[in-house]
């Protein structure tokens, strides 16, 4: 993926700007700096590192404007990261009510319950039903027939749990049905 | 090697598959990706990465194939306890995709690109993208994403195309 990137860079129009005290940064672009960037210019109260180690806001904020809307991503307010993902199949329950659940233990490094997001796809393997929490097909009584959910929890240190839910009233275990699971990380890092 | 996962039951059925997973270091800052293939290569048990009720083994496949995966079922060859898959068959029509092509496609488009970095992503999908199957296993091409309706007018479209030309590559 590095590579990838830097393949793309193209020479930049950015000369010197800020302290750039080795003078060896004359051109953003071609992905080699062995000594860094480090802006100060407009914000005494902000830093802004450039290396080969990445880009680094310190007491700043990355800013993104684009037509109707801006983005700034800051060290504040945290926001999800997709830690794993995968998919999960299983066959349904038979009897009224059954249920038939399955896990997959992923060791995600947490130490504590994450966020997740679940969706039940169709036959192709895609995303077809919007799903996260739960869903639920109605009978012609208007009755609920089943139901599919999730949930994710603290399984051991370092391991997470995603533990699928199908409990129904009829006859499933000869249908199957597949989900899609995102273990998330709530992260300011 | 970037790699998939897959778990399949006694009959050899995929019933789970984990696309990715981030490693992090002491604090819980990120690292890297871990690196399935190079687990298994060295001996590693796969239990050390994910654990599925049900599945009595799991194996890297160097494809990304969603949830179409699970229409295949495993073969596996090699040496007692050094096991690999070396193909996945699919369950009702018997369409075979071999290790050892998709293994033969990435390194000859890694021989084409002469050292530079290689495109194999319509080869093997990815963990954000993975290939697009027909019903009978066989690859139609990554997922399409057909974008909003052409006939909606859009705020910024000019921008956009204009920095794709300069990047040459968007």
């Amino acid at each position: 993926m590095a590579d990838d990137l830097l393949a793309n860079f193209r020479p930049s129009p950015f000369q010197n700007t800020g302290n750039d005290p080795g003078g060896a940064f004359g051109e953003l672009g071609g992905g080699i700096n062995p000594v860094g960037f480090a802006s100060n210019v407009d914000n005494e109260t902000a830093d802004v590192i450039i290396d080969k180690d990445g880009i680094t806001v310190i007491e700043g904020a990355i800013t993104v404007t684009n037509a109707g809307a801006t983005v700034i991503i800051d060290g504040s307010s945290n926001m999800f990261k997709i830690a794993s993902t995968g998919t999960r199949s299983f066959a349904g329950p038979n009897g009224s009510p059954a249920e038939t659940t399955s896990t997959v233990d992923v060791a995600t490094g947490f130490d504590y319950t994450p966020a997740f997001q679940v969706y039940l796809t169709n036959s192709a393997g895609v995303q077809g039903s919007a799903w996260h929490t739960g869903h639920a097909d109605v009978g012609a009584t208007a009755l609920f027939t089943q139901w599919r959910y999730a949930e994710a929890s603290y399984l051991a240190t370092n391991q997470t749990r995603m533990r699928f839910f199908w409990f129904g009233f009829g006859d499933y275990s000869a249908v199957t049905s597949y989900f899609r699971y995102y273990i998330l990380q709530e992260a300011g890092i | 090697m970037l790699a998939m996962l897959v778990a399949y039951d006694t009959a050899g059925n995929v019933v789970a598959t984990l696309d990715h997973l981030v490693a992090r270091g002491v604090g819980g800052n990120v690292t890297g990706l871990i690196d399935f293939a190079a687990h298994e290569e060295a001996g590693g048990e796969l239990l050390d990465i994910w654990n599925v009720q049900g599945a009595v083994g799991s194996k890297v496949w160097p494809e990304w194939l969603g949830g179409r995966a699970h229409d295949f079922r495993v073969e596996k060859d090699g040496p007692p306890g050094a096991k690999r898959i070396s193909a996945l068959v699919h369950k009702t029509s018997g369409y075979r995709r071999e290790r050892s092509d998709v293994i033969s496609a990435i390194n000859a488009r890694v021989a084409e690109a002469n050292g530079k970095p290689a495109d194999i992503r319509d080869l093997v999908g990815g963990p954000d993208r993975p290939l697009r199957l027909d019903d009978e296993g066989r690859t139609v091409g990554r997922t399409i994403i057909t974008g909003t309706p052409k006939h909606l007018p859009v705020i910024g479209a000019d921008l956009v195309a204009s920095r794709g030309s300069i990047a040459g590559s968007q």
